[in-house]
């Protein structure tokens, strides 16, 4: 509950904060409900900004985060405390529209989204991502007090601002700060969506579209999870709606106040590039149909250059450790540190393209033809995304598919630009970079807001049947919905209220968890610990590297004999093994050892590792000197 | 002579069968939608099984 008092104060701050920034940009016209978030936005990537500054400069220790944050938080509340009582009146005017079923979906939404904030109280555990990679990372810098370079993770170089919100929950609490920030994200993208939705129709319509995005299924089971993509959906939406905004007004703040916000975006995951990309070709675009070329360009650089502005300390960072802006993604063209897999992270199409090294005509041919291949492929087809998802990442319900068509009950010219953008962004992040709707996640947020206009219009019909009929539909499949959020939430709710310790909860909800704690309590401060066939290295407090087939830093094939191998792990500094029993085979398909039956590693482990710790999956070996292991 | 208006009439809004039958072909594929994802994917034995009605 703590950590739930600690988000909240945190995003009060972030409005306050951001509404001090949104003043200096000073865009005229915005909405009440534009300004709060739009502010929450520019708060929190002045707080991201802040502590990106600290781990540049190595000084990520916690008294300088907790003054940093003290610093921002107070301004921030002072800020806040001044501005948002005055909007108790306007909220009650908007909720004063309503009817009874407006305020079962709001009920049932909000016990949605509180499931969702039960499990975010709960200790990290289960999914892969947060313990490997997105939560891993932040608890490992603040280790190391700067944001250091983990050659063996992968991600560990790309742009990572919500993770730096990870690393002051971390310096403040725990993981379980860092998902109930997670979390919130989910909360702000409703707010956001139920503000722009309410600006295009009505605040009905906003309430349809924001139950509608926080009963999507990826949305429910990741966002009290502390992976970043709601995070990245919030920084996107509302980059995209200040650039609807700079649409309406054409004026110089709007399209700072839009650069800036993609550039936030920007600097919480390379994915944010197809939106500001996309921002740059309608900037460019309109300007040259209304007032030639010569302005066209200057707005599209001045909106691309602010926003690269914002995630050009990420790329120096990145250049600066591996020769690479955007490590190890396409290292075969970029170069840099060598990376196992060649072309990582260029869309799938074109790796064949690439890896045959067809000539630029042929590259850029093989990319458009595999995008417009994919417009019938399953994959990225919302049928198959409602019907069959392949995962929780696909999962997107299917409140999408029964509402859209509706969208020709909709008219106006804004409407029919969010129609263009939700197109145009299905296009180019589905399509042409083949994200998954985890990747994606703002063109649902989008698509719920014309969702929410579609039932809000459905629900203004003469016919009463009509009415009735939509309704009924709407809170029965709302309901369900809520009801497995509560079945998702029934497990943890022990820890979550403090009934159950959390150590407790743990060696019986993370498999990882006893192994680590061993290795917290009984190896020494300074050792450092070699993950085989384990990803999750979370609960690690020790330092740490992972010895996955793609990086470079530990290459089994180059050691030709195990004297070869120890050695090169004391030039690691590898002092401990911790290994997976047995490595499922889905990660020998990767190309991981089965160690245990590899005549490589036993004869290695026989001469040179010792046994420490032990249990059902895992086990922990100490690594002997090599002069011991010689004899 | 006629104003511009009265050569560009507005267009007239679009008759009421037309109307309804938009609205009910609507009604039946969000009813149907829903009604079989909520149905099929387990959401509704869910609930009942909470509600403490499921097998």
């Amino acid at each position: 509950m703590i950590d739930l008092g600690i988000a909240i104060l945190l995003l009060l701050a972030a409005a306050g904060t951001g509404r001090l920034i949104l003043d200096r940009l000073a865009p005229a016209g915005l909405g009440t409900g534009a300004q709060v978030l739009f502010s929450a936005g520019l708060g929190l990537g002045a707080l991201q900004l802040g502590l990106l500054a600290l781990g540049l400069s190595a000084t990520l220790y916690r008294p300088a985060i907790w003054a940093l944050t003290a610093l921002w938080g107070g301004v921030g509340l002072i800020s806040a405390c001044r501005w948002l009582p005055g909007l108790a009146p306007l909220i009650r005017a908007r909720v004063a529209g309503m009817k009874w079923y407006h305020g079962v979906a709001v009920g049932l939404g909000g016990l949605v989204l509180s499931m969702g904030a039960v499990r975010a109280l709960a200790p990290p555990h289960g999914m892969p991502d947060p313990l490997a990679y997105q939560m891993a990372l932040p608890k490992l810098y603040l280790l190391k007090h700067a944001l250091t370079f983990e050659p063996t993770i992968t991600g560990a170089l790309y742009p990572c601002s919500m993770n730096l919100l990870y690393v002051l929950a971390h310096a403040l609490r725990d993981g379980s700060l860092a998902q109930v920030l997670h979390w919130s994200m989910a909360l702000l993208t409703c707010g956001a969506i139920a503000a722009l939705a309410s600006g295009l129709g009505s605040a009905r319509a906003g309430v349809w579209g924001a139950v509608v995005f926080c009963l999507t299924p990826a949305v429910v089971y990741f966002s009290p999870m502390g992976y970043i993509d709601v995070g990245l959906c919030f920084f996107q939406l509302l980059a995209l709606w200040a650039l609807l905004e700079w649409l309406d007004n054409e004026s110089a703040p709007h399209l700072v106040l839009a650069a800036v916000l993609g550039g936030l975006a920007l600097g919480v995951k390379h994915h944010s590039l197809a939106v500001v990309a996309l921002g740059v070709v309608i900037v460019i675009w309109v300007s040259w149909r209304r007032h030639g070329p010569r302005a066209a360009l200057a707005r599209g650089a001045v909106y691309g250059g602010i926003g690269l502005c914002f995630v050009l300390p990420w790329y120096a960072r990145s250049w600066y450790y591996s020769g690479s802006p955007i490590w190890p993604l396409a290292n075969d063209l970029l170069g840099g540190v060598p990376y196992g897999r060649a072309a990582l992270g260029v869309p799938g199409f074109a790796q064949d393209a690439l890896a045959q090294g067809a000539g630029a005509g042929e590259r850029v041919g093989a990319f458009v033809g595999g995008a417009v291949g994919r417009l019938f492929h399953r994959s990225t087809a919302l049928w198959d995304w409602t019907w069959n998802p392949r995962g929780w990442q696909y999962a997107v319900g299917a409140y999408y598919l029964a509402l859209l068509p509706g969208v020709v009950l909709l008219s106006g010219r804004r409407i029919w630009r969010l129609v263009g953008l939700c197109a145009a962004l299905y296009a180019l992040a589905v399509l042409v970079l083949h994200a998954n709707p985890r990747y994606a996640l703002v063109l649902f947020a989008l698509l719920a807001v014309l969702a929410g206009l579609v039932v809000d219009r459905l629900l203004d019909r003469a016919q009463k049947w009509v009415r009735l009929g939509v309704a009924a539909v709407m809170l029965l499949s709302i309901a369900t919905s809520a009801a497995w959020s509560y079945w998702l939430a029934r497990p943890v709710f022990g820890v979550a209220t403090g009934a159950v310790a959390a150590p407790q909860f743990l060696r019986s909800s993370e498999s990882t968890y006893p192994m680590f704690e061993f290795c917290n309590t009984h190896l020494p401060p300074s050792a450092k610990v070699l993950l085989q066939g384990i990803v999750k290295g979370y609960y690690c407090d020790r330092d740490y590297m992972w010895d996955h087939p793609f990086q470079r830093q530990l290459v089994y094939a180059d050691c030709a004999t195990a004297e070869d191998l120890a050695a090169r792990l004391h030039e690691l500094g590898i002092t401990h093994v911790a290994r997976m029993g047995r490595v499922p085979g889905s990660r020998v398909r990767l190309g991981y050892p089965q160690y245990f039956e590899d005549p490589f590693h036993e004869g290695f482990r026989r001469r040179y590792l010792k046994l420490v710790y032990r249990d059902r999956q895992f086990v922990v070996f100490a690594l002997r000197e090599p002069a011991a292991g010689a004899g | 002579m006629k104003t511009r208006s009265q050569n560009n009439p507005p267009a007239e809004a679009p008759p009421a069968w037309r109307e309804r039958v938009v609205d009910a072909a609507l009604l039946v594929w969000v009813a149907a939608v829903l009604g079989v994802y909520y149905v099929s994917m387990g959401f509704v034995d869910l609930l009942a099984k909470i509600l403490g009605m499921g097998p």
